[in-house]
């Protein structure tokens, strides 16, 4: 299988060392031995038809992700550096890998992205999630008229296999509601709120300014999983704009301490019943859903057999890679058998 | 309020009709408005007789066509001012004809690039009438598939599209004005999108934005209890759902296409079909909300239908009948409108569109009664098709008793009958000559008479 990727830094090194870890096993397992031919950062990217080393990707992957640089001598191995979409468009990839971020505001270049690799014919595993949040539904309808698959468990949950959970909960019952916590980022300023007693603003401003952090905050994250779940499990098509959001902000030292007093802890709890909602919630210590910090939790609930929970480890680069490898796997199996 | 407004071919045939149009923009100004045209009266139908004179070599038709149509389009734009932004478009038309005739050959995709410019020509020209900007159904950001002349929408692709396209121009106060019908696939190549196509572009835009309400503006004054013309007691329906607004568009009602009401439904936009020449008359409205309460809603016919029916022992008990019907049908590309079926299995009858009678005629006989599965084939023509519509009727016991009964009592013979499961509506066939009675008498029995 041929790989093209968009972003360059620590989830693509993960993915790189997990498949060269494991490159006997993917090849005795499933007859998988991927290259990459090519890589986007940015708006510019390197094509090269034999496909990359891997260890000068890593390295690269490295030097991008501390002190910059590295791209531009890669370039200028292989044939100079071209247009992202001429990449897109010409690189003789079936998947295109997409670990690029974009914000919520700017969630249209991604989108016109992927939809240019659909238009190219091009596979695509995606834990880029803001495109997701603005255009799901559309970006799941576009990759179907153009028969290619889409995948993006890797931004879900950090990794933590929510959808194909639920998909196996839905296939003999019927899902009458959806709860979950999202661990990260929204630990990062819970914790201390709940461990130093801290108030929202003391936790916020001692961490670095981070757009990932805000949209975790304010709930962007933890409603674009509610979107994955309402699109892929539910097949109600919704967009962000369809989920009614309070973020972390609106939680003060009082409501901690009020939901100590009562036996409870606050989380940010996505929900869906009738409406999809994103707010903080108290919720019963030792209940599913509360989480330790850094852990995800999902409760399906079905009509007849009741919720059913599924809890993991909010991945960091590892987690992400795994699950972008399950999602890459997948289409390698899905690919092999239309032929 | 974001309105979008819908004009169709009559509405925008000349000049005059154009301010018309404008004037009933111009009125909603305070609202945020997207304008959707057709083409010029009659424009589309010398488009499809330009595309097919070009191929068969007909230069004299050709020549004829493209002066009428530099006529009525450069005519017009002389009188917003626009024939600069008219003539280059009208030279493309020219260069594409002419480059149908040389190759003798007219695709699905060059024909849809010929009707296009109907669309293209008449948004500009109304543009200007209202000092706005015309974009085509794709730059408005509507994407089908590649089965041209008769394309359908990527509906969320089209849906998120509209929305990122238009909004940010509504909100700075532009008014914009849409070619209705005509869209593009995913790489850009002109589609038409066929049957209700200028309906379904409104819709389409209505959903995207969302819009508050549509509007499909036309000559006549919205949905009625019956054709006036038959029962001159007939009344105006000022609201109803989409499922019978589909069902009275499947039985002939002066409505928004069928194929374009069900992304409206799906997508809850409130549709009104309102008279162009009436701009202050409510119209009809159509929306998701439950019925009034009325049973029966409206009496409608189908003119101008044909029933054939197969029949022979042969089929009783014999599984697989009824699919070699339709398939037959099918090939044949004929137009299924009601089908009626006996318990015995002895006979099956459909009512057909009356042009395509003898196209299903031979295509049963050749599959059906050659082989011996059926014993003949009847084509009995000149009967019409008579409907009851009303979601109310759903689950009320007595309807088709009123029906038939009422019908009865004018001594009119009743040919076959047919009711889907919906419970929507109530159909039956009689002959031509007594279709109008049964109207009246329908609508006498249940009341419809305002």
């Amino acid at each position: 299988m041929r790989i093209i990727f968009a972003g360059i830094h620590g989830w693509t090194k993960a993915f790189l060392q997990l498949v060269q870890e494991r490159r006997e096993a993917l090849y005795t397992e499933h007859g998988f031995a991927p290259t990459v031919v090519g890589v986007i950062d940015g708006e510019r990217a390197v094509v090269t038809e034999p496909g990359f080393d891997t260890g000068e990707l890593i390295s690269v992957a490295e030097r991008m992700m501390t002190r910059g640089g590295g791209f531009e001598e890669l370039a200028d191995k292989n044939h100079g550096l071209i247009d992202a979409a001429q990449a897109i468009q010409e690189a003789p990839a079936d998947v295109l890998i997409d670990t690029s971020w974009t914000s919520l505001a700017d969630a249209q270049r991604g989108v016109q992205r992927l939809k240019l690799a659909f238009r190219s014919g091009l596979h695509v595993v995606s834990v880029n999630m803001m495109p997701l949040a603005r255009a799901l539904p559309a970006l799941l309808e576009l990759a179907e008229y153009n028969r290619v698959v889409f995948r993006f468990s890797g931004g879900v949950a950090g990794g933590t296999p929510i959808i194909e959970f639920a998909e196996a909960c839905a296939r003999g019952d019927e899902i009458t509601h959806f709860n979950a916590v999202f661990g990260v980022p929204t630990d990062f300023i819970l914790r201390p709120m709940h461990e130093s007693s801290v108030g929202f603003a003391t936790a916020r401003a001692r961490l670095a300014p981070d757009e990932y952090l805000d949209a975790g905050v304010d709930g962007i994250i933890t409603a674009i999983n509610l979107v994955v779940f309402s699109n892929v499990i539910l097949r109600r098509p919704i967009t962000i704009d369809d989920v009614d959001i309070a973020g972390l902000r609106i939680v003060d030292r009082d409501r901690i301490e009020e939901a100590r007093e009562a036996g409870k802890c606050v989380r940010l709890v996505g929900e869906i019943r009738d409406t999809p909602m994103v707010a903080p919630k108290d919720v019963e210590l030792g209940s599913p859903l509360d989480t330790r910090w850094e852990h995800s939790a999902a409760i399906v609930g079905l009509r007849h057999a009741g919720d059913m929970t599924i809890s993991g480890h909010h991945g960091g680069g590892y987690g992400w890679a795994t699950a972008i490898l399950r999602d890459v796997l997948e289409i390698w199996h899905e690919i092999g058998s239309r032929s | 309020m974001i309105i979008v407004m819908k004009f169709g071919g009559s509405s925008v045939a000349d000049a005059d009709s154009i301010r018309r149009c404008a004037d009933i923009v111009r009125k909603h100004d305070g609202d945020r408005v997207v304008t959707v045209v057709s083409a010029m009266g009659g424009v589309t139908d010398m488009l499809v007789s330009l595309a097919h004179s070009a191929v068969a070599g007909g230069h004299a038709q050709v020549h004829s066509l493209l002066g009428k149509l530099h006529e009525i389009h450069e005519t017009a734009a002389r009188v917003f001012g626009v024939e600069e932004e008219v003539a280059p478009l009208l030279t493309q038309l020219d260069t594409l004809v002419a480059g149908i005739g040389a190759v003798g050959e007219l695709t699905p995709r060059s024909q849809d690039a010929v009707l296009s410019f109907g669309e293209r020509l008449s948004s500009v020209i109304v543009a200007a009438a209202l000092e706005g900007h015309a974009m085509t159904g794709h730059e408005a950001g509507i994407v089908t598939d590649d089965n041209h002349t008769e394309a359908s929408p990527l509906m969320q692709l089209s849906v998120y599209q509209i929305k990122e396209n238009l909004l940010p121009r509504l909100e700075r106060g532009e008014r914009i004005v849409v070619t209705g019908f005509i869209a593009a696939t995913q790489h850009g190549v002109i589609t038409t999108i066929g049957r209700g196509g200028s309906d379904l572009t409104a819709a389409l835009l209505g959903a995207g934005l969302p819009a508050d309400e549509v509007w499909i503006w036309s000559d006549v004054d919205g949905l009625m209890s019956a054709d006036p013309r038959i029962v001159p007691a007939a009344h105006l329906l000022d609201h109803v759902t989409f499922a019978e607004a589909i069902e009275m568009g499947q039985f002939g009602a002066k409505s928004m296409h069928p194929r374009a009401l069900e992304p409206a439904a799906e997508f809850g936009v409130p549709v009104r079909m309102r008279n162009t020449f009436k701009p202050d008359a409510a119209g009809t409205l159509i929306t998701t909300g439950s019925p009034n309460g009325e049973t029966v809603r409206c009496v409608l016919r189908l003119r101008g239908s044909t029933l054939v029916t197969i029949a022979g022992a042969a089929m009783i008990g014999r599984p697989g009948t009824a699919a070699r019907v339709f398939e037959a049908l099918a090939e044949a590309g004929v137009n299924v409108q009601v089908i009626s079926q006996s318990v015995s299995e002895a006979g099956i009858c459909v009512v057909t569109p009356g042009g395509q009678a003898d196209r299903a005629r031979i295509a049963l006989e050749g599959r059906l009664v050659r082989t011996g599965v059926a014993r003949h084939v009847d084509v009995q023509t000149d009967i019409d098709v008579v409907a009851v519509v009303g979601a109310g009727m759903t689950g009320v016991p007595g309807i088709a008793a009123r029906v038939f009964g009422a019908v009865a009592k004018r001594d009119i013979n009743v040919m076959a009958i047919a009711q889907g499961s919906s419970e929507l509506s109530i159909c039956f066939v009689v002959r031509a000559d007594a279709s109008a009675a049964a109207v009246q008498a329908l609508h006498e029995e249940f009341g419809l008479a305002r």
